[in-house]
């Protein structure tokens, strides 16, 4: 069996959400704009998925039985290109250069620039349906690699990805598992006030899922169930309803989490941000 | 002339000899394709048992993927086979692929240079009885935007299988317009497409007949009537829409050719508009003129009604060409 790249301890876990988000702040900081809380949101679920569960070989990126990663969410690629770096799938140096014209490292990934990303993301609401593709893939291979997707909660507003869902409880891809960074806000405002997509979990059942609803910043919890994933031969699909908070981290944006979805932090604001998060570390 | 029949009563039945030919080309080469790799894939949305497809599923029963009436979702499925090295096909229905999945084709295939081939089902006006919804004449002007995306058009059965074979081997995003049932026989063997290049059928001169799909075959044998007349037409199959083949379309205009666009799409977005930006950009002047459906209500009937009323015949063809002809 494949095996994970590292498998690091809850507390080391935990600081690596938190070191996420430091990197997340640097390279904005070049970049001079970027998705600051919608990061923040799944900094703790990046950190267990890379550090933890997915069967990786950053060596070889394109290793047939990998498990893959799509970022539903594409435009918080700048929490993925640290883990990315630090892996060892392209060098640290990139991350200077985030968002500067003619790099690699976009606000949202491009699989055809960045090695280790398994595709690329943009528009909200396909990536399910692309991963679903891939596990099909994975079954006419006989592989037993899985396939996660992160969603954003705002992302279940769109019809595609509901099509998406329903396939893939008809044909039973058990080795297909989404998790929802359930923030509770979009662009427009708290998202079931936009447009109630509530409750997530049991629509998810109500399609054929399997369904674990958590606290998506309680690591302890996110290895349990992580950990406890069926095998990809289960037969059913199996969402993770990580509830979360938009900005989790830096309590300014934890206050106004919209004001900070896309923003650049001056140096008064990136100072507080970064002691703040800097003193869970120690 | 058509003289295939149309089960007028049920235009899903399938009965249609012409919807059984031009429809079955695409599952035989299907088949043709599995029989040498193991990577073809089909996905078609609510194309309904017919033979393209029935074929398909019989000797590849777990190579066929259905997506319900699904389409943006089977477009962005089939990218993710593609992503893992399959080569699927998405077989939907022409009225609906390119409008409703222009945005999946562009960015999860076109974008990240996919080997996805799209195929228009009852292309043109083939479902023009079921109303202006199901009228299949915009693609070329939804995609033609699309980075990294093939745009071809098969004028026929063995068009259609030689740009089916030839979008594999090439491994690269692929959408081809189906070729209409009313369409006819243009090639005998298989032609030899080079892509994004124009197929000249006849060298001729005076006058080019520039035609895509249907309107290939409406060029030839408007040709056949036109030479009786005293004319040496030159008939080209601009069987690419993108890559352009702005060269040929320039030197055709350069060599003293008046031009006329044949075309099952709208005439303000289509062939003829590439065809006079082509001429445009290059800074040449030439006659220009087009057989094609206009922007705006169109006439809903049977497919060859709705022909006969815009022109898309052979007659039409010969006249607009006898009067591009009276203007040189």
């Amino acid at each position: 069996m494949p095996k994970n790249v590292k498998a690091l301890s809850i507390p080391e876990l935990r600081h690596r959400a938190e070191w996420i988000r430091l990197e997340t702040i640097r390279q904005i900081a070049g970049a001079g704009l970027g998705h600051y809380s919608s990061t923040f949101s799944a900094a703790e679920i990046l950190a267990v998925l890379y550090y933890r569960t997915l069967r990786l070989d950053p060596k070889k990126p394109d290793w047939a039985d990998r498990d893959r990663f799509l970022l539903g969410k594409g435009h918080i690629a700048v929490g993925l290109w640290p883990i990315l770096a630090d892996l060892g799938y392209f060098p640290s140096a990139w991350l200077d250069k985030f968002g500067k014209i003619d790099q690699p490292l976009t606000d949202h990934p491009n699989m055809r620039d960045v090695p280790g990303i398994d595709f690329s993301a943009g528009s909200l609401g396909h990536n399910l349906s692309v991963g679903a593709g891939i596990c099909l893939a994975s079954r006419y291979r006989g592989g037993h690699d899985r396939t996660f997707v992160l969603l954003g909660d705002g992302e279940l507003h769109e019809g595609q990805l509901w099509e998406a869902v329903m396939l893939a409880s008809h044909y039973k891809l058990g080795n297909l598992i989404a998790i929802v960074d359930a923030n509770g806000s979009s662009a427009n405002g708290p998202t079931s006030d936009v447009m109630n997509i509530e409750p997530i979990t049991s629509r998810f059942e109500a399609f054929g899922w399997r369904a674990v609803e958590i606290d998506g910043h309680d690591v302890a919890r996110l290895v349990e169930v992580l950990d406890a994933l069926p095998e990809s031969g289960s037969g059913v699909p199996t969402v993770i309803v990580a509830r979360t908070l938009k900005g989790k981290g830096v309590s300014f944006m934890e206050a106004s989490p919209r004001e900070w979805h896309l923003g650049f932090l001056g140096p008064a604001d990136r100072k507080r941000a970064e002691e703040e998060i800097r003193s869970r570390m120690s | 002339m058509n003289t295939k029949s149309i089960e007028m009563a049920d235009p899903f039945s399938y009965t249609s000899a012409a919807e059984v030919e031009g429809g079955a080309i695409v599952g035989r080469t299907l088949i043709e394709l599995a029989q040498q790799r193991d990577d073809i894939v089909l996905i078609a949305p609510d194309i309904g048992r017919g033979p393209a497809t029935m074929a398909f599923i019989e000797a590849h029963p777990d190579r066929y993927i259905d997506t319900g009436i699904a389409e943006a979702n089977s477009v962005s499925v089939a990218a993710g086979l593609a992503a893992s090295g399959y080569r699927p096909f998405v077989f939907g229905i022409g009225a609906f692929l390119a409008p409703k999945c222009a945005e999946q084709i562009r960015t999860d295939v076109a974008m990240n240079k996919l080997p996805v081939t799209m195929i228009s089902a009852w292309g043109g006006l083939d479902m023009g009885y079921f109303g202006p919804s199901h009228h299949a004449l915009e693609d070329i002007n939804i995609l033609r935007g699309a980075p990294h995306l093939t745009i071809a058009s098969a004028a026929d059965n063995a068009a259609m299988r030689a740009l089916m074979l030839a979008g594999v081997a090439d491994g690269l995003p692929l959408y081809i317009r189906a070729p209409s049932s009313m369409g006819s026989d243009v090639y005998k063997g298989t032609p030899r497409f080079v892509r994004g290049a124009a197929h000249v059928i006849t060298k001729g001169k005076g006058i080019a007949l520039i035609g895509t799909g249907l309107g290939t075959g409406l060029c030839v044998q408007a040709a056949e009537r036109l030479k009786e007349a005293g004319l040496s037409p030159t008939v080209v199959d601009m069987v690419y829409l993108k890559p352009f083949d702005s060269e040929t379309i320039c030197r055709l205009a350069r060599e003293g050719h008046s031009l006329l666009v044949v075309e099952e799409h709208n005439t303000s977005t289509g062939l003829a508009s590439l065809v006079a930006e082509a001429l445009g950009r290059n800074g040449i002047a030439a006659q220009l003129d087009a057989v094609g459906l206009p922007d705006g209500d169109l006439a809903v009937a049977v497919p060859q009604q709705i022909l006969d009323r815009y022109g898309l015949t052979v007659d039409g063809v010969v006249a607009k060409a006898r009067a591009l002809a009276r203007k040189q």
